[in-house]
């Protein structure tokens, strides 16, 4: 009787801690289920094909939102045929690049990593909490990780939390949650983004060379962090400065990154003493490239990778072939920028594109007369001195200017410019548009602001 | 509000007081005057944290009424967490020795343990020592269903404050923040709200002490009991922080007299107790006007309950039908909660204006054109805040008919219970205002 009633006890004592168990289990699963919905998909979108792909990338650019907007990687493929990923992220400063890095570096061991040194001079980590998501959430909870945000929230339990469990936050956006959160095609630019706009660049003063902060600061600590890491571990290292209209402290932070390079044997590369890009007509906003711009920094750094680094020309490894798809999708993409623009100036920044043939027929001699515009069409290839002669039509094929209507704009009427813009590879007709303008006489730089964009 | 453990020796000085007053009158019998000493004592400690600059603020007042000009600074003293509580909990002790309720607790730790057990520390229940120290000094076995319940209590507190409290609380603020962009209707909702708001957070707070004593073995006091259903303002308040009025009715309402000298003393005594019951939430008159509408209430229902009820006989209208209860139900909510303006306002001057900007401001279109969405909770929001609150009037409903919906979801077959309490927790987690991108209002309570 005893025995039997201490067996009852013993199986109703099981059932207990079953019953317990099995609701946090539930629990578990459903958090489980309903966090990916929750989470702000930006990471998964940035990170997705890089921890998707088996094979080795060779290059890994890291940096603050000047190397997310400022280099892109299926521009690197397409031109030099490098493998590479764009691990940039916005308002991020090196202290959290380095562990950004070492977190990718788990995933792949790349011949290359290039650093961009900007804002070494602070001792700031970080913007905002939400940019250290962006970098982090996709990255799975490992030693690693909690060893980084240990580092980036010392003293700050709330932050480390939602760093380490982003439901924590990301539960809040229930209230939020829209088809993306669902259902979303990812686009294939290997974690670059692109600022579709041009504005003008603001002044940068000029500072000495030799002018240069002094002491240590959290900036310089990573970054030479960074690079004895990358050397232990047998990785060319390259720092960048991309270009901004950079102030004092950050030009001296660049010529105190210049040192600690040469400190430790490592290439640098200072665009903010350069003239890769044109602060007329390359920039999207006061400091970042528009896609013009960066497509010029990439082909740079892409001429400048292949000429001193051992990357191999990767386009016709079969292990990379899916690189090809990929870079048909970003073209696509590409294409599709255009039927979307109704400003002049912003498409006409995007034809620099030299994966485009164009003719344009220009009525308005305003256009011609304007100083952005003409380093405009300069800027997409046609000839300077044919620009000069202020032809009505232009038409830039295979690389030569001539002032041929191929495409038969000579039936349109009423507009200013006209466009059309053709495949180099396929030959098919992107898009035709019609663009009307006034001038702003009331504005310094006698601006020309579209009126009307017609297809 | 911030934590600093020096503060500790405040209720290490409580309990040390009131453990020795239980000792002395045990050896040298009942006297007053351990009493008085163990009274002065705690009460004095909390007047100086607690009402210091406000006594100091009505002297000044009043002497500048008789054109007396005194310049009496504000002192920066910070008020200790759960000293309301604490002190009363230890107060309550010395008088039940002295009245033979319960023997002298000898073992010091187990007396400090009563006076600081840590689920009801902050924000009550205020025990009473012949309930909590009793329990002390019994074996505690590990009992799995009381286990559950302790979790199931908890649950339920943490959905009452960070799903409803927490949510209903950025409307309130931000409407009580700025009554002159935010009038009429506004404050009718907000106030109507913040009923809501200060229930669920102080039952919700509650119900994770209960909760959590309940995991441990000890059964605390029930704190609340629907008290939106009551159909009188006295009902009222025999269900809303059901240990505090018990604390002044037994130590207060009843040595002064109670009803049992006559109807003006009970009505005086009453009042008394409310009066003190405000200055209690508060050091400010707006509490004691708060307290003191209450009083109000309770004294004029009484008084006026032979008159209803020839009224009712008149006109035929019985006390039993649904209707006539649904009726005092919601006017015993409406007076209550124009009390609670006062309540919140804080400062008597900013809840008279509150007030005025509520009768004089007539806006009936925030119900059409959307503007009622401007308050900080978008429609979704608010309108979830409005579900869950449908959700405690059911909830609140099936506690005062008896019925414990606990024990019918515990009654289910074992796959639905698990789900139903895994699912449960999971909408907590997504609509409660918790994590990095909430800043929630701490326990209203805790100020006290």
């Amino acid at each position: 009787m005893q025995q039997t009633s201490s067996i009852s006890s013993f199986n109703k004592t099981i059932k207990r801690i079953i019953s317990v168990i099995a609701v946090i289990a539930i629990l578990a699963v459903m958090i489980r289920t309903v966090s990916p919905v929750f989470a702000r998909k930006l990471s998964e979108r940035k990170y997705t094909d890089f921890i998707e792909q088996k094979a080795d990338f060779d290059v890994l650019f890291f940096g603050s939102s000047h190397v997310i907007n400022g280099v892109y990687p299926m521009e690197l493929w397409k031109k030099f045929g490098i493998v590479s990923y764009n691990f940039g992220g916005h308002s991020l400063r090196v202290p959290t690049e380095y562990w950004v890095m070492r977190n990718a570096l788990q995933y792949t061991k790349p011949r290359l990593v290039v650093m961009d040194c900007w804002e070494i001079e602070t001792n700031e980590k970080y913007e905002k909490p939400k940019h250290v998501h962006t970098m982090f959430d996709t990255f799975p909870l490992t030693k690693l990780k909690l060893e980084a945000v240990r580092d980036l929230f010392p003293n700050d339990k709330l932050g480390q939390l939602e760093i380490i469990w982003p439901y924590s936050t990301y539960h809040a956006r229930w209230n939020d949650l829209e088809r993306e959160d669902f259902e979303y095609d990812n686009l294939p630019n290997k974690g670059a983004q692109d600022r579709i706009n041009i504005e003008k660049g603001a002044d940068m003063p000029q500072v000495a060379p030799d002018d240069m902060f002094e002491g240590e600061t959290l900036g310089t600590e990573y970054l030479c962090r960074t690079i004895e890491y990358c050397q232990e571990n047998g990785i060319d290292i390259l720092l960048t400065y991309l270009p901004l209209p950079a102030t004092e402290d950050q030009q001296r932070g660049a010529h105190r990154a210049r040192e600690i390079a040469e400190q430790y044997g490592v290439d640098y590369i200072n665009f903010l003493d350069m003239d890769v890009i044109d602060p007329e007509i390359d920039y999207c906003d006061e400091e970042h490239v528009n896609p013009a711009g960066a497509i010029k920094l990439t082909d740079y750094l892409g001429q400048y990778i292949q000429d001193n680094y051992d990357i191999e020309d990767r386009r016709d490894d079969p292990d990379y072939s899916s690189w090809n798809e990929d870079y048909r999708t970003y073209a696509e993409y590409k294409k599709g920028n255009f039927l979307e623009e109704e400003n002049l100036g912003v498409y006409l920044m995007l034809a620099e594109d030299t994966d485009y043939d164009k003719e344009l027929r220009i009525t308005n001699p305003q256009i011609y007369d304007n100083e952005m515009y003409m380093k405009l069409l300069s800027g997409m290839g046609f000839d300077e001195e044919i620009l000069a002669d202020h032809p009505e039509y232009l038409l830039l094929q295979d690389g030569h200017t001539s002032d041929e209507d191929r495409y038969g704009l000579a039936g349109v009427e009423g507009m200013d410019l006209s466009v059309v813009l053709v495949d180099k590879k396929t030959g098919e007709q992107i898009d035709r548009a019609g663009f009307t303008v006034q001038t702003k006489n009331d504005v310094p730089d006698d601006a020309i602001i579209t009126t009307g964009v017609f297809r | 509000m911030s934590w600093n453990a020096k503060y500790a020796v405040l209720i290490l000085f409580s309990t040390i007081v009131t453990y020795l007053s239980g000792l002395v009158i045990e050896k040298i019998g009942r006297k007053k005057w351990i009493v008085a000493g163990s009274i002065i004592a705690n009460l004095s400690m909390l007047f100086y944290f607690k009402y210091t600059n406000f006594s100091l603020s009505i002297i000044q007042q009043t002497l500048a009424k008789f054109g007396v000009i005194l310049n009496i600074p504000e002192f920066d003293i910070i008020l200790p967490v759960g000293i309301s509580f604490f002190t009363f909990q230890a107060l309550s002790y010395t008088i039940d020795v002295y009245r033979g309720d319960i023997e002298a607790e000898h073992n010091f730790f187990r007396y400090a343990l009563f006076v600081s057990f840590f689920p009801q520390l902050v924000a009550g229940p205020i025990e009473k020592s012949k309930n909590l120290l009793k329990q002390l000094k019994e074996e505690s076995v590990f009992d799995f269903d009381r286990f559950r319940n302790g979790i199931l209590m908890m649950i339920w507190g943490f959905f009452l404050k960070i799903v409803i409290a927490d949510r209903i609380a950025v409307y309130v603020d931000c409407v009580y923040g700025d009554p002159y962009t935010y009038a009429g209707w506004y404050i009718v909702i907000a106030s109507a709200l913040f009923a809501i708001q200060i229930y669920c957070d102080f039952y919700g707070y509650s119900s994770i002490a209960k909760g959590a004593a309940c995991v441990l073995g000890i059964d605390l006091t029930e704190n609340f009991d629907a008290p939106y259903i009551s159909s009188s303002v006295s009902e009222f308040w025999r269900r809303w922080h059901i240990s505090l009025m018990v604390w002044f009715k037994d130590y207060l309402y009843i040595p002064l007299g109670g009803n049992k000298k006559g109807k003006i003393r009970k009505y005086v005594n009453e009042m008394i107790v409310f009066l003190l019951s405000g200055l209690w939430h508060g050091a400010s008159l707006a509490f004691v006007a708060w307290g003191g509408l209450n009083g109000l209430y309770q004294v004029i229902g009484e008084a006026l309950e032979p008159t209803r009820k020839k009224v009712l006989e008149v006109l035929h209208i019985h006390r039993d039908k649904g209707g006539y209860k649904l009726l005092r139900v919601i006017s015993t909510f409406v007076l209550v909660d124009f009390a609670w303006i006062f309540f919140r306002a804080g400062r008597l001057t900013d809840a008279m204006t509150i007030v005025k900007q509520m009768i004089s401001v007539r806006n009936p279109w925030i119900f059409y054109d959307g503007t009622i969405y401007d308050c900080g909770l978008d429609a979704r929001n608010f309108w979830l805040a409005i579900i869950c609150i449908g959700i405690l009037i059911v909830a609140d409903i099936c506690k005062y008919k008896g019925i414990e919906l606990r024990r019918i979801v515990l009654a289910q077959d074992y796959l639905f219970r698990w789900v139903a309490i895994a699912l449960f927790i999971l909408l907590i987690s997504i609509f409660g205002l918790w994590g990095a991108e909430y800043n929630a209002a701490n326990f209203i309570y805790f100020q006290f």
